[in-house]
């Protein structure tokens, strides 16, 4: 849809209903488009919520628990962990395995783990190079790559129509992160117990429907980490998502109980 | 305000530089208001500290996106308050078989509680809460309807309009004239222009 105004009572409407958040979505949306490029709707808004903003006080004030403050800065710490591992998005578990073929070869060339970038022609392209160009250019792929995971993650996180659907369950947690019809998704997990040798973690999401069966999102064996997951389809669609335990590399299908699971619409 | 203490906007980009610092003072001078506001809105304390949790995760990871041209800290991490509350409230709506709701959370807009300027009110130039009820209740009923409606019930202006059994363009103009006059209470109370 368009906005459109001729005047200012028009432009002051507007303004007034998208500083409340009172405009339905496909409204809200054309608005923040439509701000792009009008001064006028910019300094209206920026002057509706400074009121707006007053409104929060009326509230009768109830305090947070004591001990809300420091779970935030729990959370800040945990979130400030290394960098994230990329999550292999194959639902066919034999692609998974031939990925972490892959990436043992690649552990022969670096430390870091890139399981994609391990094919055959990277390992001819490896012995052209020679050993220290062959080095230099994994690191500044990796960089790339690491770059290009947290300009996402940015952008997931501060969208405005972003959703956090939360998991928690005997001291496991997860938040995923969920933008409205995209097929990235980030996800951030911690105190998952400790896997047994030869298991590995793997996500599903169960698409709608009675008998749908749900899809790999991804396997991992860090019981706390953070990851950027992508789907095959927009990831609020489907209609719940789950960790369970697996044989190493992943199962075509989940063959355990979840450990945690939630609902995503 | 106390010349000693940092402005928002001074905080807030020490927090965007990393220092954790500036997010705990933030914390103290804001989280009451942000918790309120979230438990008024969707009703339910556990909720609402996930949810203020949320808030405050989101200031300290977008902290280098603020722009004061903007507006104030304070109307934008509101904003992100807001947003987050209505999304959670709108998302139950769909799920009718879950209900939160606590009957000891106060559901009035115009209840006052007398006492000594608080944090975040000390932060909002010395104004007293209860003069923002004072302008909130000089409104007209029907424009003070509007707001809550909208602002606390997370309704939209399409909803409000059915609701009322009145028309869209009814319920538009009541809603700019509502904070279009609240703004000018406001002033006429005291409040000083940059503050809004």
């Amino acid at each position: 849809m368009d906005i459109e105004h001729s005047n200012h009572e028009q432009i002051a409407e507007l303004a007034a209903a998208y500083a409340l958040d009172a405009l339905e979505p496909d409204e809200m949306r054309a608005m923040e488009e439509h701000m792009r490029t009008c001064p006028s709707c910019r300094t209206a808004v920026a002057e509706m919520r400074s009121v707006v903003a007053m409104l929060p006080y009326t509230v009768e004030p109830v305090e947070p628990p004591p001990a809300l403050k420091q779970q935030l800065f729990e959370r800040i710490h945990a979130e400030a962990q290394p960098a994230p591992v990329p999550f292999h998005t194959e639902a066919d578990p034999r692609t998974e395995v031939r990925q972490r073929r892959g990436g043992f070869w690649s552990s022969l060339f670096t430390n870091s783990r890139l399981p994609v970038l391990a094919s055959v022609a990277s390992l001819v392209l490896a012995l052209g190079m020679g050993w220290v160009a062959w080095q230099q250019h994994n690191r500044a792929v990796e960089a790339e790559s690491q770059l290009a995971r947290l300009s996402e993650v940015h952008q997931i996180t501060t969208a405005y129509q972003t959703q956090v659907a939360q998991m928690r369950h005997k001291g496991m947690q997860a938040r995923l992160y969920v933008v409205p019809n995209h097929s990235e998704a980030y996800i951030v997990i911690a105190g998952l117990p400790e896997l047994p040798p030869g298991r590995s973690y793997q996500i599903w999401l169960k698409p709608p429907g009675e008998n749908a069966q749900p899809v790999s999102a991804g396997v991992f064996d860090e019981n706390t980490g953070k990851w950027l997951l992508e789907a095959n389809r927009p990831v609020n669609s489907y209609d719940w998502i789950g960790i369970t335990v697996e044989p190493e590399g992943g199962s075509p299908r989940p063959t355990s109980e979840p450990l945690m699971g939630g609902d995503l619409n | 305000m106390d010349g000693v203490q940092p402005e928002d906007e001074e905080l807030l980009a020490q927090v965007g530089r990393g220092d954790e610092n500036g997010l705990s003072v933030l914390y103290d001078r804001y989280a009451r208001v942000v918790y309120s506001l979230i438990l008024r809105v969707v009703q339910n304390r556990q909720v609402s500290e996930e949810l203020t949790q949320e808030v405050f995760l989101r200031v300290w990871q977008q902290a280098s996106t603020f722009h004061r041209d903007k507006g104030r800290f304070a109307s934008w991490l509101f904003g992100i308050a807001h947003h987050i509350a209505i999304d959670e409230l709108r998302r139950r709506k769909a799920r009718p078989q879950q209900v939160y709701d606590d009957p000891s959370i106060s559901r009035s807009m115009l209840d006052v509680t007398d006492g000594e300027p608080e944090p975040e009110e000390i932060a909002l130039g010395g104004i007293r809460r209860e003069y923002i009820i004072e302008a909130l209740s000089q409104l007209p009923e029907n424009q003070r309807e509007v707001l809550e409606l909208s602002y606390f019930g997370g309704l939209t202006q399409s909803q409000i309009a059915e609701r009322r059994g009145e028309p869209l363009g009814t319920i538009k103009t009541r809603t700019r004239l509502g904070l279009q006059r609240l703004r000018s209470n406001l002033l006429a109370l005291g409040l000083q222009a940059d503050t809004l």
